[in-house]
C-alpha cells in the first residue's frame, strides 16, 4: 500500500482502481459475486439480480448460514430480505416493489447493499461472526445482541381447526426438549471441566494453563489440525481483503454516486408501516371501549384484593408502615451496595460477547506472577481475618477496657480529647503480615508510645508513684493480653464492672477500631 | 449420561437385580457380531449409564434399593455379590424390619414421611456419583404395599427435588386374578399419583409375561424368577445403547430423554408398553434364523392386534382402510380389536440393521388422526446384537393396549369402593375417601 501511494497517479491505475476495490469487497463478504456482476447490476441487467439477492440474504441473516437457510428458495430469500430491510429502516420503496422471484432489480439491490455498508462496519461484523474460535467459549454478558430472533419460519397456514391434542403434544415435546437440552449442557460443562483438568499445565500461555477442546483435538488428530490451518488461512485472506477494502473505499463510494444518479429519483423517503387490515372505525371504537372497561374492572378487583389483604394483615398503624418503609430502604441500600461491589469487581467496562473459559488456578496449580499475587494476597488476608474473629472480640474488648481505664485516668489530667475517637477507623489486619508480626509491631510501639506519653505527661506535671504503678500495670496487662487472648477472659471475669463499661463501649462504637491505630491517632495530638 | 435406578419393594428389587444382570451380561457378551471398536464403545456406553466404577474395577450398579422387609434385599445383595462380576453398593440400600401389609396407605402416609430423609439421602449420594444425570428409573409393583405406596411417595419427592430430571416408572401390572384382595385399590391409587408426578409409565403385565414364559420359552413351572428374566430381557433391549444420528460408534447420550421426547410429550397419555421379538429359550436359539422383514411384519401385527408375543397373533386384524375415518381413542372397535397408537418407537439390534425396512410402521392408519406418522414414529438402530440374538427388535408404544386392563381394574375397584370393602384399612392411615374419588376421576380421563 505504501508503495502505491508514493507513485504518481496514472490514468490506467484509476481505471483499474474501481474493479480492484470491488474485488476486495467481494473477497471480504461471504458468498459475494464477482465485480462483473456488480457492474451489470448498475445497468440493471437481469442476470445480476439473483446473485445480489443471495448476497443480501447472507449478509442480513443474524446467524451464520447453515444448510437449512441456504437451501431456501430464491423467492423465500427475496421476501425475507425485503422484510429484514424494512425492519432496519431502509427508505427506498422501489425495493419493496421488486418482484419476489428475484429476477429484477439489480440496481436497487446494489443501493441496498451500499446502504448497509454505509450504516455500520459490515465486513468487520461478518468477519467476527465467522471467526475461527480456538478456545472453549461461553457468552458472559446478557445483552440483547445475543437474543437475536433468527429467521422467521415460513408461516404454515392452519388448515381449518387445529386439534388441541396436537398442540398439547407439541407443547409437551418442546418442554421435554428443553429439559434434554439442559441436561446435555450440564453434561457438556462436566466434560469440559474434565478436559481442562486433564490438560493442566500443557498450554504455552501460562495464564490459561490448560488446553481447550479444539486444541486437544489438534493434538490427537493431525488431519483436523490441517483443516484448522486451512480455515485460519482463509480467515487471514479475508482479513487482508477487508484491509484492502478499507483503503480503497473512496472509489467505491464515488461509483455508487453514479449508480444513484442513474436511478429514477424518489418522490420522498417514506417510512413503512405494517399494513393493518382495516376493520372499520366502529370495530376499533368497540375494541377500545371493551379494553377500557376491562381495565376498570381489573383496577377495581385489584383494589378490593389489596384492601382485603390489608385488613387481613392488620394495618398496625404508623409503626408498621414505618417499619415496612425502613425495611424497604434497608433492602434497597443492600441491593445498591451489592450492585456497586459487583460493578467495581467487574471493572470499568462490562464484558461483552463470548469469553474463553479458563479453569481458575487453585492452591495446587502454578500461580502466574501478575494474576496470582493479588489473589493469594487476598486469600491470606481473608484467612487471617477469619482467625481473628473470635479471639479478636475478646482482644478488642480488653483493649477497650484498658483504654477506658486510661482515659478515665488521664482525663483528669486534661491530656486527651475525646474528639479523637471520631477519626476514621480502618481495620489494620489487612496488611498481610502474620499475627505475630502484627503483635510485635503494635506491642513495642505501644510500649514505646506509653513511655513517650508518660514522658510527655511528666513534662506537664509530676507523676505520683501511684500513677506510675498504674501505667506500668496497664502496659504489662496489655502485653499479656496481646500475647494470650485467654488472659482477656480471666481479666474480664475478674473485673466485671469495668468489663461492662468496656463492653458497652464495644457495642456503641460504630466500627470497632483496633486500639493500636487509635493510639497512633491520639498520640499525634 | 447416567440413569439412577430406584428399586422399591419385593417385586422391584427382584426385577432390578435381573435387569442389571441382563445389562451386564449383554455388554460383556462375546458374540456381539460387530467390530471390536464398536463393542468397546457399546460397553463403555452401557457401563457409564448403569454402573459406576469402584477402586478394584468391579462395576457397581447405580441403584438404590428400598424395602421394608430385609429378606429380599439381603437376597438380592448376596446374589449380586456372588456373581463376582458386578455388585450393588454397600451403602445404597435401605430397609426396615416391618412390612407394609399390602396396604398402600401404610406405604404412602406412614413409611413415606418417616423414612423420607434417609431414602432421599441415599438417592442424592447416588446422583452425586454421576457426572451427568439423565434421569431416574423407578421399578415398583402396583399391587403390593411397599412398592406402590412408598413408590408413589418417592416419585413425588423426586419430582419436588429433581424437577428437571426425567423420571420413568416401571410398573408391574398385577395378575387379573391376583392373590392380593386389595390390589385394585392399590393399583388405582398408585396410578393416579404417578400420573401426576412421573413423566412416563412403562407397564408390564404379569399375565402377558407369564404367557410368554409358558408358550415361547417352554417353561413348565413358571416362577417369578423366570418372569423377571423375561422382563429384564425386554427392558434391556430397550435401554441398551443405540446409535445417535451421527452414525457408527456414536451412541445416544440421553436414552431416557430421547425416548420420552418421542413417546410421551402429551401430558395425558403417559403409559407405554413394550413388545419384543424374538423371545425364546436359549436352547432353541441356536436353531433359528430370522429375517428383518419377517420380524418386522410379526411385530407390526403384534402391535395392531394387541398381542404381546409372536405366537397366537390374530392375523385377521387389519388396519382400517385409509378412506375411512380412523377410530378415535375411546372407541375400541369390537369386531377388529384394532389397536391405535399415538406414538411408536422401534429399536432394532443386530446384523444388517441398515437394511431393515420399517416403512410398514409409518402407515398413517396405525396412528391417531391428530398426529402425523412422521412425528409419531421413530427408529433406533445399532449393529451390535443383543444377548446372542442375531437380530432382535423391540417396540415401545404409547397405544390403546392398556385401556382395557385399566378399565377392568377401575371397574373392580369401583365395585369394591361402592360396597365400602376394606376401606377402613386405608382410612386408618389417612387416606380419605376423597383421595379415592380423585383417583377415579383422574383415571377415567
Amino acid at each position: 500500500m505504501g508503495r502505491r501511494r508514493l507513485r504518481r497517479p496514472d490514468p490506467a491505475d484509476a481505471a483499474r482502481a474501481l474493479p480492484e476495490a470491488i474485488a476486495a469487497l467481494s473477497r471480504t463478504l461471504p458468498a459475494a459475486p464477482s465485480p462483473e456482476t456488480f457492474r451489470r447490476a448498475k445497468f440493471d441487467h437481469p442476470e445480476a439480480a439473483p446473485a445480489l439477492w443471495r448476497l443480501l440474504f447472507r449478509v442480513l441473516s443474524p446467524l451464520p448460514a447453515d444448510g437449512a437457510s441456504a437451501s431456501l428458495a430464491l423467492e423465500a430469500q427475496a421476501r425475507w430480505v425485503k422484510s429484514a430491510l424494512r425492519s432496519q429502516g431502509y427508505p427506498r420503496r422501489a425495493l419493496v416493489q421488486l418482484p419476489d422471484d428475484g429476477s429484477q432489480g439489480g440496481r436497487e439491490l446494489l443501493l441496498a447493499l451500499a446502504w448497509l455498508l454505509a450504516r455500520g462496519p459490515l465486513p468487520e461484523r461478518l468477519l467476527t461472526q465467522s471467526h475461527v474460535r480456538l478456545g472453549d467459549e461461553i457468552p458472559v454478558c446478557e445483552c440483547e445482541a445475543l437474543a437475536s430472533p433468527g429467521l422467521p419460519a415460513p408461516s404454515v397456514e392452519a388448515e381449518g381447526c387445529v386439534d388441541i391434542r396436537h398442540l398439547q403434544w407439541l407443547m409437551g415435546k418442546l418442554r421435554l426438549q428443553w429439559r434434554n437440552l439442559m441436561a446435555s449442557q450440564q453434561e457438556q460443562c462436566a466434560l469440559l471441566g474434565k478436559i481442562h483438568s486433564y490438560t493442566r499445565g500443557c498450554h504455552s500461555d501460562r495464564s490459561l494453563g490448560h488446553l481447550s477442546v479444539t486444541e486437544t483435538e489438534l493434538l490427537r488428530d493431525p488431519e483436523g489440525g490441517r483443516q484448522l490451518l486451512r480455515r485460519l488461512e482463509m480467515e487471514n485472506a479475508q482479513l487482508e481483503a477487508a484491509l484492502e477494502w478499507r483503503h480503497r473505499e473512496l472509489i467505491f463510494w464515488q461509483w455508487m454516486d453514479t449508480v444513484l444518479d442513474a436511478c429514477s429519483p424518489e418522490a420522498s423517503p417514506l417510512t413503512f408501516l405494517p399494513r393493518i387490515p382495516e376493520p372499520g372505525p366502529g370495530a376499533a371504537r368497540l375494541l377500545a371501549r371493551e379494553l377500557q372497561t376491562l381495565q376498570e374492572e381489573l383496577r377495581e378487583a385489584a383494589e378490593a384484593r389489596r384492601a382485603a389483604w390489608q385488613a387481613v394483615v392488620g394495618g398496625h398503624g404508623p409503626e408498621w408502615r414505618a417499619a415496612r418503609r425502613a425495611l424497604q430502604t434497608a433492602v434497597a441500600q443492600d441491593l445498591a451496595a451489592l450492585q456497586r461491589a459487583w460493578e467495581q469487581d467487574e471493572g470499568r467496562a462490562r464484558p461483552h460477547g463470548p469469553r474463553r473459559l479458563a479453569r481458575s488456578l487453585g492452591e495446587t496449580g502454578p500461580v502466574s506472577p501478575k494474576a496470582g499475587a493479588q489473589e493469594t494476597g487476598k486469600k491470606k488476608t481473608t484467612n487471617k481475618r477469619n482467625s481473628f474473629v473470635l479471639p479478636g472480640q475478646l482482644f478488642l474488648s480488653c483493649h477497650l477496657w484498658l483504654f477506658f481505664t486510661e482515659v478515665l485516668f488521664f482525663r483528669t489530667r486534661g491530656l486527651w480529647d475525646f474528639s479523637s475517637l471520631s477519626r476514621d477507623q480502618t481495620c489494620t489486619p489487612c496488611t498481610g503480615r502474620s499475627s505475630w508480626q502484627h503483635v510485635g509491631s503494635s506491642v513495642f510501639p505501644a510500649a514505646r508510645r506509653t513511655r513517650a506519653h508518660a514522658l510527655g505527661a511528666r513534662s506537664l506535671s509530676r507523676w505520683t508513684s501511684r500513677e506510675a504503678l498504674l501505667s506500668i500495670f496497664i502496659t504489662t496487662v496489655r502485653v499479656c493480653v496481646k500475647t494470650a487472648p485467654w488472659v482477656c477472659c480471666v481479666l474480664r471475669s475478674a473485673f466485671p464492672p469495668v468489663s461492662l463499661i468496656s463492653y458497652l463501649g464495644f457495642v456503641s462504637l460504630p466500627r470497632v477500631p483496633p486500639v493500636a491505630s487509635l493510639q497512633q491517632q491520639t498520640l499525634s495530638e | 449420561m447416567s440413569i439412577v435406578t430406584v428399586q422399591l419393594g419385593q417385586c422391584g428389587n427382584q426385577i432390578g437385580f435381573e435387569v442389571f444382570d441382563a445389562l451386564f451380561n449383554d455388554s460383556h457378551c462375546s458374540r456381539g457380531l460387530c467390530s471390536k471398536r464398536e463393542n468397546e464403545a457399546y460397553q463403555a456406553s452401557c457401563k457409564e449409564r448403569f454402573f459406576s466404577e469402584e477402586e478394584n474395577g468391579v462395576p457397581v450398579a447405580r441403584a438404590v434399593l428400598v424395602d421394608m422387609e430385609p429378606k429380599v434385599i439381603n437376597q438380592t445383595l448376596s446374589k449380586a455379590a456372588c456373581s463376582g462380576r458386578w455388585k450393588y453398593g454397600q451403602h445404597s440400600c435401605f430397609c426396615q424390619k416391618q412390612g407394609s401389609g399390602n396396604n398402600w396407605a401404610y406405604g404412602y402416609s406412614v413409611h413415606g414421611p418417616r423414612h423420607e430423609e434417609s431414602i432421599m439421602n441415599l438417592i442424592r449420594k447416588e446422583v452425586e456419583k454421576c457426572e451427568s444425570l439423565s434421569g431416574f428409573f423407578i421399578i415398583m409393583s402396583m399391587a403390593g404395599g411397599t412398592g406402590s405406596g412408598l413408590g408413589a411417595f418417592v416419585t413425588q419427592n423426586l419430582q419436588d427435588q429433581y424437577s428437571s430430571a426425567l423420571k420413568m416408572n416401571q410398573i408391574i401390572w398385577p395378575y387379573g386374578t391376583g392373590e392380593v384382595i386389595v390390589q385394585n385399590y392399590n393399583s388405582i391409587l398408585t396410578l393416579s399419583h404417578l400420573y401426576r408426578s412421573s413423566d412416563a409409565l412403562l407397564v408390564h403385565e404379569n399375565d402377558a409375561v407369564h404367557k410368554i414364559c409358558v408358550k415361547l420359552m417352554n417353561i413348565k413351572q413358571v416362577s417369578f424368577c423366570d418372569i423377571n428374566q423375561v422382563l429384564a430381557h425386554q427392558l434391556g433391549s430397550v435401554f441398551q445403547p443405540t446409535y445417535s444420528g451421527e452414525g457408527l460408534f456414536h451412541y445416544r447420550r440421553n436414552p431416557l430423554g430421547d425416548l420420552m421426547e418421542n413417546l410421551v410429550p402429551h401430558p395425558e397419555f403417559k403409559m407405554l408398553g413394550v413388545r419384543n421379538i424374538p423371545q425364546m429359550s436359549e436352547n432353541s436359539l441356536a436353531y433359528s434364523t430370522f429375517t428383518w422383514a419377517g420380524l418386522l411384519k410379526h411385530l407390526r401385527q403384534m402391535l395392531i392386534s394387541n398381542a404381546k408375543m409372536e405366537e397366537g397373533i390374530d392375523w385377521q386384524v387389519r388396519p382400517p382402510l385409509s378412506g375411512l375415518p380412523p377410530l378415535g381413542k375411546m372407541s375400541v372397535n369390537k369386531e377388529t380389536h384394532f389397536n391405535t397408537s399415538i406414538a411408536n418407537l422401534v429399536i432394532l439390534r443386530g446384523k444388517d440393521v441398515q437394511s431393515a425396512d420399517v416403512g410398514a410402521f409409518k402407515d398413517p392408519a396405525l396412528y391417531t388422526s391428530w398426529l402425523e406418522p412422521v412425528h409419531a414414529f421413530s427408529v433406533w438402530k445399532t449393529q451390535r446384537a443383543f444377548r446372542k440374538y442375531e437380530k432382535s427388535a423391540a417396540l415401545v408404544s404409547n397405544s390403546q393396549s392398556l385401556v382395557k386392563p385399566l378399565d377392568m381394574i377401575v371397574g373392580k375397584a369401583w365395585n369394591m369402593f361402592a360396597s365400602r370393602a376394606y376401606l377402613h384399612q386405608y382410612t386408618k392411615f389417612g387416606i380419605e375417601e376423597e383421595d379415592f374419588l380423585d383417583s377415579f376421576t383422574l383415571l377415567e380421563q
